[in-house]
Formats: structure tokens, sequence, C-alpha cells
């Protein structure tokens, strides 16, 4: 899908990959679920495989891909129809850990996360603080060389399966009174419940803390610096929340559709073919444009997360709507229907990508920030 | 923004002071007021530069630049809404020396020196069929598809279907039976079209024929491509950039209008809009010379004249009155933007050959 011509150890690199996929992608797992899916067996055998951390250091355990690299990954395990690698240790509380934590959190956590024998979920979101996230209310009280929790979070993606939970809770008032801890989520006093969301699946939970005590050695950087700690990852995170993954199964599963039913010799139907495809293809070029950027300077100011968190939500969203469209009726059908490999489950697919544009910060506080932040609009007066 | 390494920055800057030498946007506003404009001395600047042979090798009389390069420079023409017809001199160089005889060598020669301006043809439509033409014993008739900017050409490089081949020709403009009708286009430029009324056939040069003169006219048509998105990109960041500072400037209930939030998201939406027309443009560039160049250069040419004109009016409605108004050079980008979206095709020609030439490819 990448429109330039690659180096002959690109190529190699995308043998490679393509030919592991075949080789250790089980069938069953092969396009059977569309966006964030999180199978600990398949988490496992990519372990294994040495798959983890494309652009982990390799010096820190990890693949130490080129930008042009990870988008090759990328486009191979969208085209197997792998599912997708769990986001919540490589990308979000593993770089925080490698950055911050200190070496007794890096030996304990680290190369679990790279054998995946321990899950993660993440624990920021409540009832009162979604967008708002500095007024979260979960409190810690520190007893002795305890930390104390009580308190709710929710929205917390495989939170009832996952083993630990990195945790934003509340040590003392205001936005500097914010502390990062991780939790052991087999530890007394929590409860769990999973949330059925619009399609039926149950990734999401819901985590109650009544009196959890959690070692203060837990706590990863500073007491009550815990907003720095958990922003401090956050454009690399946003960047590769924004990868376009989702969007390139859309297209994959497109073209199938396509196939199956002859959707392109209808002119109404292949300009809007066209026009996702296109589409695609614009979101890859500005991830790639974005990675590169980021690789000649980790701390460039632009954005490039927040702009590609929104636009990887809106061109798989569209995608898949056009994919609606190509399958006429069909795409009422919750189920598999009328397509050869029978796969392509039309409306929950596209139900699933509504998420896309929610979690891990809406796509309206991401457009506040690129404005305020990228184009330096005035903040509005109070 | 791309990431420009030392060189591109220097031919960035260089470009900048040229085109500035020619007169900047006052050169623009000049151009949009008038009919058929063209400025000899600014177009002898650009060929004293060594921009009209840009992308030709320096053996053959070129500045041997990357085409990346060269889109660098044509997104600068795009800021100060050059009115110079840049993209077809590019065109027409890349046709005459990649045919490389003779015959096109002396042609070359004079279009890279700026003596001889030379507009290729681009038929806009599925843009692997040529025009057709019909010869009649020695007499041929016809019309050709659409050049934009045309007006100060002496001669025209012409995609001719003549009994289903494929022949690139050469037509002079003064020959008798030659006649190329200009209309004004909304930029002060000119939507043309060239008829040949019982044209001496032995007065047209026929340069090259069949499958060869096909590829070596598919190329040109994806530079001049990429070209016209270069310059609709280089527009399109300058009237955002004017909007953005429009929005911190203007107060209205006594704060700043970019302070509402209303606005602010919309900048957002049209600031990752821009950024990825951006990198889909250097991504598509990156495509020239494999196999995926055409479906490369339509994509970019389709996604981008769709982006730039979206920008555009969003420009225009942010700014209020004003960028209703003549005056204001948010009308001038727009202007300049409606008919480079439409030149080398639009967004739904350009969408069509997406949808063909993806099936000629493996797209992988």
């Amino acid at each position: 899908m990448l429109l330039r011509e690659l180096s002959d150890e690109d190529k190699t690199f995308r043998r490679k990959t393509r030919k592991w996929l075949e080789e250790n992608l089980p069938r069953e797992k092969a396009r059977t679920h569309f966006g964030l899916h999180h199978d600990r067996d398949w988490q496992r055998i990519v372990a294994k495989g040495g798959y983890l951390g494309p652009h982990w250091r390799r010096e820190d355990g990890g693949m130490g891909l080129s930008p042009l690299q990870e988008v090759i990954m990328i486009e191979e395990w969208a085209r197997a129809g792998a599912p997708m690698i769990a986001s919540q240790e490589m990308n979000h509380i593993g770089p925080i850990i490698l950055r911050l934590g200190t070496e007794e959190q890096k030996r304990e956590h680290l190369p679990k996360m790279f054998r995946a024998e321990r899950s993660w979920a993440q624990g920021y979101s409540e009832p009162g603080a979604g967008s708002d996230l500095s007024s979260l209310r979960t409190v810690g009280v520190i007893d002795g060389d305890m930390m104390v929790i009580n308190g709710q979070k929710i929205w917390n993606t495989m939170a009832h399966r996952a083993d630990w939970m990195f945790v934003l809770i509340r040590t003392a008032e205001g936005r500097r009174g914010l502390t990062l801890i991780l939790v052991d989520l087999a530890s007394p006093g929590i409860k769990r419940n999973s949330i059925r969301d619009m399609t039926g699946d149950t990734e999401l939970a819901e985590v109650f803390f009544d009196d959890v005590r959690v070692p203060l050695s837990n706590v990863v950087g500073e007491i009550n610096d815990g907003w720095r700690v958990a922003t401090a990852v956050l454009k690399a995170e946003r960047l590769r929340a924004g990868c376009p993954e989702r969007a390139l199964s859309a297209l994959f599963r497109l073209r199938e559709a396509v196939a199956a039913t002859g959707a392109d010799s209808d002119p109404w139907l292949r300009e809007r073919l066209a026009r996702a495809e296109v589409a695609v293809l614009t979101l890859e070029a500005a991830y790639l444009d974005a990675l590169e950027r980021e690789h000649a300077n980790p701390e460039n100011d632009e954005l490039d997360g927040s702009c590609m968190k929104v636009q990887e939500a809106v061109t798989t969203q569209y995608v898949l709507k056009v994919l609606q469209d190509v399958v006429g009726p069909n795409k009422a059908l919750l189920t598999p229907h009328g397509i050869p490999s029978g796969y392509v489950d039309f409306s929950k697919a596209y139900m699933a990508s509504l998420a896309n544009s929610i979690m891990g910060g809406t796509d309206e506080i991401q457009r506040t920030l690129i404005a305020q932040g990228a184009l330096d609009l005035p903040r509005p007066v109070k | 923004m791309p990431n420009l390494n030392e060189g591109d920055q220097h031919i960035v800057d260089s470009a900048v002071r040229l085109l500035e030498e020619n007169g900047g946007v006052r050169h623009a506003r000049e151009a949009q007021h008038a009919r058929s404009y063209f400025k000899p001395d600014a177009w002898r600047r650009m060929a004293d530069a060594g921009w009209l042979g840009a992308l030709v090798d320096p053996d053959a009389g070129g500045a041997g630049l990357s085409l990346r390069e060269a889109l660098l420079i044509l997104e600068e023409c795009g800021v100060r809404a050059a009115p110079e017809p840049l993209t077809l001199a590019l065109g027409s160089a890349a046709i005459l020396s990649n045919i490389g005889d003779k015959a096109a060598k002396a042609l070359l020669d004079g279009v890279i020196a700026g003596e001889s301006i030379c507009a290729p043809v681009i038929p806009g439509f599925y843009g692997n069929e040529a025009d057709r033409f019909e010869v009649r014993g020695n007499a041929v008739s016809g019309v050709s598809s659409a050049v934009f900017d045309g007006h100060a050409a002496n001669r025209f490089l012409l995609a001719a279907n003549v009994d289903s081949e494929f022949q690139i020709w050469c037509v002079d403009r003064d020959i008798a039976g030659v006649s190329f009708d200009v209309r004004d286009t909304v930029d002060g430029g000119t939507l043309g079209y060239l008829r040949l009324n019982g044209v001496a056939h032995d007065k047209i040069t026929k340069l090259t024929a069949g499958n060869r003169a096909q590829a070596i006219f598919d190329r040109a048509r994806d530079i001049v491509r990429l070209g016209y998105c270069a310059v609709l990109i280089g527009g399109m960041r300058e009237a955002f950039r004017i909007t953005l500072e429009h929005l911190k400037l203007r107060k209205q209930f006594g704060v700043p209008i970019g302070s509402f939030q209303a606005i602010q998201h919309r900048c957002a939406d049209l600031h990752i809009d821009i950024r990825s027309a951006h990198a889909l443009l250097y991504e598509a560039g990156a495509a020239y010379g494999t196999e995926r160049q055409a479906y490369a250069a339509a994509s970019a040419k389709a996604r981008i004249s769709d982006i730039v004109m979206r920008v555009m009016q969003e420009s225009v409605q942010l700014h209020g009155a004003i960028g209703y108004t003549d005056e204001h050079d948010i009308s001038l980008y727009f202007r300049r933007s409606v008919a480079l979206s439409a030149a080398g095709g639009d967004a739904v020609a350009c969408f069509k050959d997406v949808s063909a030439f993806s099936r000629q490819l493996d797209v992988d």
C-alpha cells in the first residue's frame, strides 16, 4: 500500500514478516476480529516470534525498527488479518516504566512484558472524569509504606482479565495532586465487572477499589507527579494509537467484499471504492511522515499524535461505511453472510470503529489540543 | 510540514528569493486582474535559475533536480500564487528529454532556455487515452483536450490517437489552420483548446509513436499532476496561515474569534488535512519512475484537489465578509485553487484513474 519502492532490506523484512505470519498465525485467529482484541495466546506467540515492541530500541529489548519498517509490519499484520498486538504494555506503561521507573520496577515488569507473561490495563477514566481527566477522584492515602486506594475506574479495556493495572489516583488537590501507581489486580479489595459494548463484546470493564493496599514502591516517579509521569510518553503513545492498522484491515475487508459482490462493476460504487482506497493511502503517508519526524526529533511539538489519532478514526470509520454500502442489505447483519471466506462481519466492524474516536482521549479533546498546541490559537476566555 | 534537509532548505530559500524578485503576491494580483497575463522577464528569471529544465539531466542541459526538489520549488510558487506555467514547462521538458532524439533535443534546448514555451496537452479523463485527430490525405483536423495557462505557448505537444496508434506531435501555433482558443479562467489564467483545421500533415512534427510514446506521455502526465498538487498545496498552506493570523487578531464579543471552540475544531481538521495532503504528495512523488507512478499521481491529484478546495472554502468562511472581497488575498488563493484543482484532471477524473489503474497493478 505504501507507494514508494522499497529497498532490498525492507523488502526482505516484509517477506520475512509475511512468512512468519503465514506459519504462526493460527487459522482460527485470522480475520476473526476487528480492532483491539486481546488474545493472550496470540500475544505469547508474537512474543516468541520477537515481534513485540517494534519501535523500542534493541538495547531495551525491542525490535528497533525504522519508521518505514514499522509501517510495513502494520501492513502485513492487516493483510494477514492477525489480531492487533495489545498496546497497553509496549505503547503505554512499558515506555513509562522504561523512562521513569525504578530499577526494581524495570526488572520486575519489563521482561515479563516481552514474554507476554503479564498483561496490563490502564486505569485512568472514571465515571466523573473522562475528557476532564485531571478531575479524577479515586483517592490514595499513604499509610506507612503502603498506599491505600479507594474509588472507581471505568472504560478500562480488558481490565477484568488483565493481571496488573497502572492507575492514576488523587493524592492531593489540583492537577499536581495525581500519582501513578502499579496495582496487582489480584490484590484484596478489588472488584471487576465487564461491560458489554454495542457490538456485543465484553472488552471494557469497570474496577472498584475498596481499601486496596499497594506498596509505595509501586509508585512510578514521584508522588503528586502523576500527571507528568502519565503524559511523559503521551506523544509516542498517541502517535501509535493513530497507526493505520485498523484502516488497512478495513480496506482489506472492503476489497474482499468487492471481489465477492462484484461491486466494482457499479460506477456508483467505484468512485467510493477509489475514495476509500486513497483515504487509507493518505493516512499511511501521514503516519509514516509523522514517525519519521518523531525519529528525527522525539521532542518535536507538532502534535502529530493528536492529528494521527483523529485521522485514523475518521478514515477507518469512512472505509467501513463504504464497506456497508458495498454489501447492500447485508450490512444489517451482525454475523458473516454471503462472502465466501465468511469473515466479514459487516455492522460489527463498523460499530467497533466508533470506539476509535472516543478511547484514549476523544477526538474533540485532540482537536482542542491541536488548535491550541500546534496552531497556537488562543485559549478560550473563561 | 515536510522534514527538510539542508539541501531542501537551500532550494526553498533560493526559490523564495527568485519569486520575491518576480514580485511575490503583488505579481499574482496583477495577473489575476489581467487577461492572458504573461510577464517575459519573470519567465526569464525562471529559465536562468534552471527551473524550466529542472528535471532534465545535466548532460541534456537541465538542472538535474530530483522530482522532490522540483516539487519544493512548485510549492513555493503556490505560496505566492505565481501565474507562470512552470508545471507545463516541466511536463514538456520531460517529454522531449525522454524522446531524446535530435529533433526533440533541439526543441528541448528552446524550452530550457525559455525561448520557446511549449505546452503539453494532457488529456483530462482516463489519462491514457489520447486525443483523436482525423488525418485525411495531408489534412489534419480535430480538437485537443483542455490546456490550462497555455496562452503564452508558441508550441504544443499533443498526444494524438491516429488509427489507434498513439503518437506524440509537436504543433507550432503559427502554422496555417492551427488556432488556440482561450477563455479566461477565474484566476486570471486561461483554459484553451487547440484546434487543428485542415493543418498540413507535413507541417506537424511527429516526434515518436507507439508504446514508448505512450509511456513517455504518461510520465509527463504524472509530473504535471504532481506539479499541480505541489502548487495547490503551497497556496493552501499560505491561505491557512493567513486565516490563522486573522483568527488570532480579529476580535468579536471582546475576544479573538480564534478562541472559540467551534472555530478551533474546524481549524484542527483543516490542519490534519493539510499535513496529510503534504505527506501524500511526497509519498506519491517517491513512486515516480516505479510501476505505481500513475496510480500514485492520480491518487494524489484526486485527494489533494478535494482537500485544497475544502480548506480554501473554509478559509473564506473563517474570514467572514472580508474573505469574500476581491481585495483580500484569500480570494486570490481561492480562485487560483479553483483553476488548478481542475488542471491535469480534477478530483472526479483522477478518482476514475485511481479506479482504472488500481486494477492494472497488484496494490500490495
